[in-house]
């Protein structure tokens, strides 16, 4: 579904992103982890062209979507759940879930989708409330389902667990199962918490320095070397 | 708290309708022509309004492009001879491409840099106004042109007629799809693009719609005063604009209605202290709304109600518990 192929990015001296090549295919739930600065984050945003990349090509259903302006690759049918959490402050929850669909015109359709997603995530009674008003789950809440409005097949999720307490943890995993399970949704989840990537994710690729050092299955990832040597570092013999 | 809203909407409309009856019964032509310019003004605020309260965009320079509006009209009425009408709307149809220089910045520029590019367009245009003497008759400006109407009753409701007009154009497409795109904006880009906006389309439109108001309400002051100068363009002009916006409440339809009526009248009825001190005082005025009401008078109304309505829940309180101390004092 998404194929990255000797993706480079520079800044100014330093490569945060250094030949890297990866393919998610459909139906998967993917995660990239590795230690702060490691280029992860990166990814995501050269994927979404809120950065250039140096070099390298993005291809998604097939077609090269890298130079694509944001909302074109959007449209394409990718979305993104920011690191920190970003929803529209001072416009009610259910205009928040208008903004996605504002090109199609059937209002009922729209308003549909809203409630439906609302329930599903438990903030269908807060509709009308500013959605700066929201505590900050309800807020998490609120943006997967902004994210999930344009009814994308690829969803990125940049630390969508970062400062959720174990309860809220495990609900996001199981939100993002079932979307897969049900709906066929695509994940790429860039994640500090090791153990929810471990528990989520069918494959994994690890990046050290901007570089690919392993992929493979959670299983395989935790017995690697090179993983353990860059989240640990190296031992003296 | 919808239905109080509404009220709150409701109850507002109907004092600026009485307000602006009011120099009809008077029929005084000094308070006609005030109250005629107050209803121009509101155009222009209106369509400030759209730009920075809706779609987050600053721009510091509004007069520019109300002026462009006021020379296009005069000069194409006395050039060419062109109905008055058909001079107004050419006046807003070419501010609204001039619109279009003033969008191209923002797709690039961000914050002070975006606003000292707004300042630098609208300066170039008033100095054009002023130095091409040939055209412009420079700073003696252009004043031969044809008034709106003769009769200055009729002048002034049809200024009316323009502002209501404007006012529910605004509405419509504040209300639209379009003004949720423009919200959208001004509260993350970032985000509105990683939502499928084309955020580029949307500023731009946002400008071309706000300037085509602000050339309207520019060509319309033309013609209703019968004079324009390039002071039309200058930035005390564009800081009026936006004090109006802020004093009467930003992101609001009827705010900057609010606010052109506010200060307009507070100018022109402090005008005994002369033409120095009762800008002073104006200032003044405004800096403690904006101070104390960042939101605006549409705020200031909110908080009296909201003030009113915690007065009521103490009363309540209070009788709750005086029924139960009655309660406990018969046990």
């Amino acid at each position: 579904m998404l194929k990255v192929i000797n993706l480079t990015k520079r800044f100014g001296g330093i490569k945060a992103v250094d030949n890297c090549s990866f393919e998610i295919e459909e139906r998967r739930i993917f995660g990239l982890i590795g230690p702060n600065g490691s280029g992860k984050s990166t990814i995501l945003n050269i994927i979404m062209n809120f950065e250039r990349p140096d070099s390298g090509h993005i291809y998604f259903k097939n077609e090269r979507i890298d130079g694509l302006k944001t909302h074109q690759i959007v449209q394409k049918g990718i979305a993104m759940l920011f690191q920190n959490t970003r929803i529209f402050k001072r416009m009610s929850v259910i205009d928040n879930l208008k903004i996605p669909l504002i090109y199609i015109r059937e209002k009922e359709k729209i308003q549909e989708r809203a409630i439906e997603l609302l329930k599903f995530f438990d903030i269908y009674h807060l509709k009308d409330e500013y959605a700066g008003n929201l505590s900050y789950g309800q807020q998490r809440m609120l943006e997967f389902a902004l994210v999930l409005m344009s009814n994308p097949d690829l969803i990125l999720l940049d630390e969508p667990v970062g400062g959720l307490n174990p309860i809220m943890v495990k609900k996001i995993n199981d939100i993002i199962k079932e979307l897969r399970n049900k709906y066929g949704k695509t994940f790429l989840i860039v994640e500090h918490n090791i153990p929810f990537v471990m528990d989520t994710c069918e494959k994994i690729m690890v990046l050290d320095a901007g570089k690919k050092i392993a992929e493979g299955s959670p299983e395989e990832i935790r017995r690697d070397k090179r993983v353990i040597e860059a989240y640990l570092g190296k031992t003296e013999t | 708290m919808a239905f109080s809203n509404i009220r709150n909407t409701v109850l507002f409309i109907i004092t600026i309708i009485v307000i602006f009856i009011l120099p009809i019964f008077y029929r005084n032509d000094y308070l006609l022509r005030i109250f005629g310019i107050m209803a121009i003004y509101s155009i222009i605020a209106i369509s400030w309004d759209i730009l920075y309260g809706f779609a987050g965009q600053l721009s510091f320079g509004h007069a520019a492009l109300m002026g462009v509006g006021a020379y296009t009209s005069a000069l194409l009425n006395l050039n060419f001879g062109f109905s008055v009408w058909l001079c107004i709307i050419m006046g807003g149809l070419l501010s609204a491409l001039i619109g279009l220089v003033f969008a191209f910045p923002s797709l690039r520029l961000r914050g002070p840099y975006f606003v000292i590019s707004t300042i630098a367009i609208s300066e170039t245009l008033r100095l054009i106004a002023n130095n091409w003497i040939e055209v412009t008759n420079g700073p003696y400006g252009l004043y031969k042109f044809s008034p709106l109407l003769n009769d200055p009753l009729q002048s002034y409701l049809l200024c009316l007629c323009v502002m209501i007009i404007c006012i529910l154009f605004a509405y419509y497409i504040i209300k639209s799809r379009i003004g949720l795109a423009f919200q959208s904006i001004r509260e993350d880009e970032v985000l509105a693009s990683a939502c499928g906006i084309n955020t580029t389309f949307f500023k731009v439109l946002a400008f071309f719609i706000s300037a085509f108001l602000a050339g309207l309400g520019g060509a319309l002051y033309a013609h209703y005063v019968v004079i324009v100068t390039p002071t039309i363009m200058g930035s005390s002009i564009s800081c009026l604009i936006m004090a109006m916006v802020l004093v009467g409440g930003k992101g609001t339809i009827i705010g900057p209605v609010i606010g052109a009526i506010t200060l307009y009248s507070l100018i022109e009825s402090l005008r005994f202290l002369g033409v120095v001190y009762n800008l002073v005082i104006t200032s003044i005025i405004i800096i403690l709304i904006i101070l104390f009401f960042p939101g605006g008078i549409a705020e200031l109304f909110k908080t009296i109600k909201s003030i009113s309505h915690l007065k009521s829940i103490t009363f309540s309180n209070l009788k709750i518990k005086k029924i139960i101390f009655t309660y406990h004092g018969d046990d």
